[in-house]
């Protein structure tokens, strides 16, 4: 049995009870083999470690936001402008009340969706459909998204290529299947390929249709804080939705 | 929290997945904690210390499901860490409050071994790509065909050649009186 793969089940608790047998065979009878499983095992520990430090790091960074809105909530210098704020706010909510329609979730998605244009394979006029491939691009551009689901689910079982997850998942979000959407976007997270800073935008958006307002302004925050796709873009929906 | 993340996600160690968590129960557990004469910094430390136990104890497999709700779980280790605080500091509690804790296995998490603690200091001086190859196959579980695909090699046996030449870097990087 391949030993890469006995040893990445046996890291991850997915060994079979045979498979465990030929691992401790290994064990047994090869001392190079041997000292490479410590030192991976060695290496499994280490990641978790550095794994929590960067939690430690991220939930310590969460705490001093909160601490830093809640002191500007209640520093001198804000209450000396805490008055006209407040009659600010309060206009504006009478005025949102009375002459705006409150912003939903669905609005905001409304307003940000746009299906992620085909950059995989660009279709050009009068350029023959020649390949299955091109074909499910072809119905995502045409906006047969049905259609285009179909395809996309057939090329990925055959090249596991992880845009075609990214593509349908947009084809969902046309359709308004949001829930497919995002079981799509998760696990298109898994692979980080190029696709993936785009992908988190649109798995923002689901979030938000779904009401799922935790996750997705934590997506966001992230996102506008990096430099990445649509930065500006979650900073401007962030503002919105709170 | 309406929907709790599954093991499977969280098992991959998704960063966004723990702070959902942290951020849905963290005011439930302050409410909990307040009874007692404990400050929030404590409180919090508490709390951020029982996440990095959940972490720890979900991505070296000793939870394979939740029995009940993440929550429930995350609590038994929180109440464990805040009881043992407060009865070092002599304090009375509620033992109602208290009997639901994990054992305490779940509640402690690990440290490094002096080998480990070199291995990590080695592993940080790798490059990006080497990192990234490692971290992919040990820590967030993709298989080869997988890491193939999503960090753009050539076939598997170009990340198998790339993975086994990363580990030796790291091999010889370690004194060889530990790995010999």
């Amino acid at each position: 049995m391949d030993r890469d793969l006995l040893i990445h089940k046996y890291l991850h608790q997915t060994l079979t009870n045979e498979e465990q047998m030929a691992l401790n065979e290994l064990l047994e009878s090869d001392p190079e083999f041997k000292a490479n499983f410590e030192l991976e095992k060695d290496l499994h520990t280490v990641l978790i470690d550095v794994g929590k430090e960067s939690l430690k790091q991220q939930f310590v960074d969460f705490e001093n936001q909160e601490q830093e809105q809640q002191f500007e909530k209640t520093s001198p210098s804000f209450l000396r402008y805490a008055i006209a704020a407040c009659l600010i706010i309060g206009l504006s909510i009478f005025a949102s009340k009375y002459f705006i329609n409150t912003t939903s979730t669905d609005d905001l998605f409304a307003e940000n969706f746009v299906a992620y244009r085909n950059i995989v394979l660009p279709i050009e006029r009068g350029e023959g459909i020649d390949s299955p491939e091109k074909e499910a691009f072809f119905k995502y551009e045409m906006k047969e998204y049905q259609a285009a689901i179909n395809a996309f689910e057939t090329e990925f079982s055959r090249t596991q290529q992880p845009y075609y997850l990214f593509y349908t998942a947009n084809a969902y979000l046309a359709l308004g299947d949001t829930k497919n959407a995002i079981t799509l976007l998760e696990k298109h997270q898994r692979f980080k390929d190029d696709f993936y800073e785009k992908s988190r935008w649109y798995l923002a958006l689901a979030y938000l249709k779904e009401k799922n307002q935790n996750k997705s302004v934590m997506l966001l925050e992230e996102i506008s804080a990096s430099d990445g796709y649509h930065h500006k873009e979650a900073s401007v929906l962030l503002n919105a939705i709170r | 929290m309406k929907n709790e993340p599954s093991i499977t996600t969280l098992r991959t160690g998704d960063s966004v997945a723990y702070q959902v968590i942290y951020e849905g129960y963290r005011d439930a557990f302050i409410a909990f904690a307040s009874k007692y004469d404990i400050d929030q910094d404590a409180i919090l430390d508490v709390y951020q210390e029982s996440m990095i136990a959940l972490y720890e104890n979900v991505m070296k497999g000793k939870v394979k499901d939740f029995s009940s709700t993440i929550k429930t779980y995350l609590f038994g280790i929180g109440k464990f860490k805040l009881y043992e605080q407060l009865r070092a500091q002599k304090k009375m509690v509620l033992v109602d409050d208290f009997n639901d804790q994990e054992t305490m296995e779940e509640v402690e998490t690990t440290a490094l071994t002096e080998r480990q603690k070199a291995l990590k200091q080695h592993f940080q001086k790798l490059g990006d790509r080497c990192r990234n190859i490692l971290e992919l196959f040990y820590l967030n579980g993709l298989k080869i065909k997988e890491i193939m695909i999503a960090a753009n090699y050539e076939n598997e046996n170009t990340v198998k050649a790339q993975k086994s030449r990363c580990l030796k870097q790291l091999k010889t990087m370690m004194n060889p009186q530990n790995y010999g």
